[in-house]
């Protein structure tokens, strides 16, 4: 990093300039966040006369408790979630990293028509139709036929087998020469060696499946089976339904509940990105770089 | 060896190196392969990457031109000790083959006539024998344009305003002395990006809802007016384009800044010396410097171009019909008209399958562009 001292006056005057407009960005970037949670501790009625805002103008916790009641499918969302990215994790990174050791294996022949083999995935796909008469005829309802037709990337097998390439081929061959199989040289070398680029397409693949929208939305029908992303999606159309039905002459936090839903349903990766974007940043910058 | 430490491991494989180049040179006198010592068995510094690849393509070669029955066996002898590479690639090659190749294959609905009864496979060629059917139905609809100049208005957009505001904000960042203050800056940035869209949708909301929204609270207070925003369609590609940008430029910072710290510092030095204030370090060094991301990444963002933002559009708008005039893209256009049933299917399959292939010819065209340029292309 280059850190040239010049300290004239303009020099001075837009260094303060950059501090106020940098302040004034991360206001923007995060506003909206601390809006949402101030408007979640909102008491419903002083919402719908005040509208939405920073410092809740009467203090409840009335929608944190609605959500996590049974009318709602909430609790059951969050739960098929963590389900469904705990697999996904364990399950995609695996098959992406058997791809690419194979792929970087010096002795691997073809190895020229299993990388065109992936490239392929990345320039083109069969488009939304295909897809789904694809995936349906396999899964219905299930929450399978989000995690399966996902299991390889190619993004992520080239991002470990670039980092695989840089682990050098001697220790494998002489453990080879010991008369080690494949599979031990798999599991004892390389996979100890590559813990960073694992870390990284963990978190990859939590992150995108945790935010994973479309897929939910075509394969999953039955509310049992929604993800946290569809319930957000359509909490306002849960509420109006429980509204037009209340019986119980109890207040449906239809505003402050679907807030409420925004911040628990982002908590865990909010809390966690800021001590894990090393990892992140790792796998973004290896990505930049031309194969 | 536990620990994920690269140096430790460079430094492990250096001495595994030498026994194993002792074991090779021993083994060797029992069977010579000419291959093995040019490969693998000469101890190269710059052993790692490129040294081994080249090895197994001479491997290839040298083992082209030999009778059949060598042949044979060599690939018996091969794959006994070799098979298990392929089982590792098994996995993956089936769900590829499965749920990305078959629906390539899927693509051929474009030309066919779905009927749920032959599926995709045996569903009979044209319809009425018209092979161009759907893509005479598709072209015919008025609303298809008007889908088309949505989708080309929207990215258009976000390839003015959110491409370059990434590259603005890096060089903004890198200005900043205070190391502690520089990294709060960009954690904070990167927030946005780890909201799913349907998050996003909602905060979305809470910003435009025309009686509690903030923006209408803050009308209020200023000139007493309140507007339906979800009712205006003609501030939507604005709204969507903002929003995009909140949610990715933090993000877009990461590959910028990666490249901005690989600029030689001795760079700016010599700059400096030539009397180039920071401004003139930042249009001579700074940016020649990062040039090649920024070449890549203008590559992959023209694509998108005719790629529009599924997501992102469907969550926000809601598939609003108020809202439909100006954000009616082809991506939503296609989900819903896929829901309207099996006869619809071919329609939508020519619309993707369209878009699929339009922003390959961008993404091809943008790649001979920046070669053009002389920046660092893709490929």
């Amino acid at each position: 990093m280059a850190m040239v001292k010049n300290k004239t006056v303009g020099r001075r005057v837009f260094n303060v300039i950059n501090i106020i407009l940098m302040c004034l960005f991360s206001v923007m970037f995060i506003y909206p966040y601390l809006l949402v949670i101030g408007s979640s501790f909102t008491s419903e009625t002083s919402l719908l006369v005040n509208g939405y805002n920073l410092i809740p103008a009467e203090f409840s916790v009335y929608a944190y408790e609605f959500i996590f009641s049974s009318d709602l499918p909430f609790l059951q969302a969050y739960w098929n979630t963590i389900w469904v990215t705990a697999v996904s994790v364990v399950l995609t990174t695996s098959v992406c990293f058997l791809y690419a050791y194979a792929l970087r294996h010096p002795k691997l022949k073809g190895k020229k028509f299993f990388n065109l083999y992936l490239v392929i995935t990345m320039l083109f796909s069969g488009g939304l139709v295909p897809n789904y008469l694809i995936v349906t005829t396999f899964f219905r309802d299930s929450l399978w036929s989000i995690i399966i037709p996902g299991l390889i990337a190619a993004w992520y097998t080239f991002l470990i087998r670039n980092y695989l390439v840089t682990i050098s081929n001697s220790l494998s061959e002489a453990a080879e020469i010991d008369g080690a199989g494949q599979f031990t040289i798999l599991t004892r070398i390389f996979v100890p060696l590559s813990k960073p680029i694992i870390a990284t397409i963990c978190l990859f693949v939590a992150v995108s499946q945790w935010n994973s929208y479309t897929g939910p939305l075509l394969y999953l029908e039955s509310e049992g089976n929604y993800t946290l992303q569809l319930v957000v999606n359509k909490m306002s159309d849960l509420m109006a339904n429980l509204a037009a039905n209340n019986t119980t002459g109890r207040i449906i936090p239809s505003e402050s509940g679907e807030m409420a839903a925004v911040v628990v349903s982002t908590l865990p990766i909010i809390c966690l990105y800021p001590f894990l974007q090393k990892y992140f940043i790792t796998g973004i910058t290896m990505g930049g770089v031309k194969e | 060896m536990g620990q994920a430490d690269p140096a430790r491991g460079v430094c492990l494989n250096y001495d595994g190196r030498k026994e194993n180049y002792m074991k090779k040179m021993m083994r060797k006198e029992e069977t010579f392969e000419p291959e093995e010592l040019h490969g693998n068995a000469v101890p190269d510094k710059t052993d790692t990457a490129t040294g081994t690849e080249e090895g197994g393509a001479a491997a290839v070669a040298a083992a082209a031109p030999k009778p059949r029955g060598v042949k044979l066996r060599k690939a018996g002898t091969y794959l006994k000790s070799y098979w298990s590479l392929y089982l590792c690639l098994l996995p993956g090659f089936v769900i590829l083959l499965i749920f990305t190749y078959v629906p390539m294959y899927g693509i051929t609905l474009a030309f066919r006539d779905y009927i749920p009864k032959y599926g995709l496979w045996e569903s009979p060629w044209g319809v009425n024998g018209d092979i161009w059917y759907h893509f005479k139905t598709v072209f015919a609809t008025y609303g298809f344009w008007e889908l088309l100049r949505n989708t080309l208005w929207l990215g258009l957009l976000g390839l003015i305003f959110a491409f370059p505001s990434s590259i603005v904000l890096a060089l903004l960042i890198n200005e900043l002395g205070n190391k502690t203050f520089k990294k709060a800056v960009q954690t904070i940035s990167y927030l946005p990006y780890f909201l799913g869209w349907a998050i996003v949708a909602t905060i979305v909301y809470s910003f435009f809802s025309r009686d509690m929204g903030i923006i209408n609270n803050v009308l209020e207070d200023l000139f007493g007016v309140r507007v339906s925003w979800y009712s205006e369609p003609k501030w939507w590609p604005w709204i969507l384009t903002f929003v995009g940008i909140w949610k990715t430029t933090g993000w877009g910072t990461i590959t910028f800044l990666a490249g901005i710290s690989g600029i030689d510092p001795t760079l700016y030095e010599a700059a400096e010396m030539d009397g180039a204030g920071r401004w003139k370090q930042t249009w001579h060094v700074t940016i020649p410097g990062i040039m090649p991301v920024i070449g890549i990444t203008f590559t992959l963002t023209v694509a998108n171009i005719v790629r529009d933002d599924f997501e992102k559009i469907y969550t926000i708008t809601g598939n609003s019909d108020l809202l439909g005039e100006t954000t009616n893209v082809l991506g939503t256009w296609a989900y819903s008209t896929m829901l309207g049933g099996f006869r619809n299917y071919g329609q939508v399959t020519v619309v993707t399958f369209l878009q699929s292939i339009v922003g390959l010819i961008l993404m091809v065209g943008a790649n001979w562009l920046v070669k053009k340029l002389d920046a660092n292309p893709l490929w």
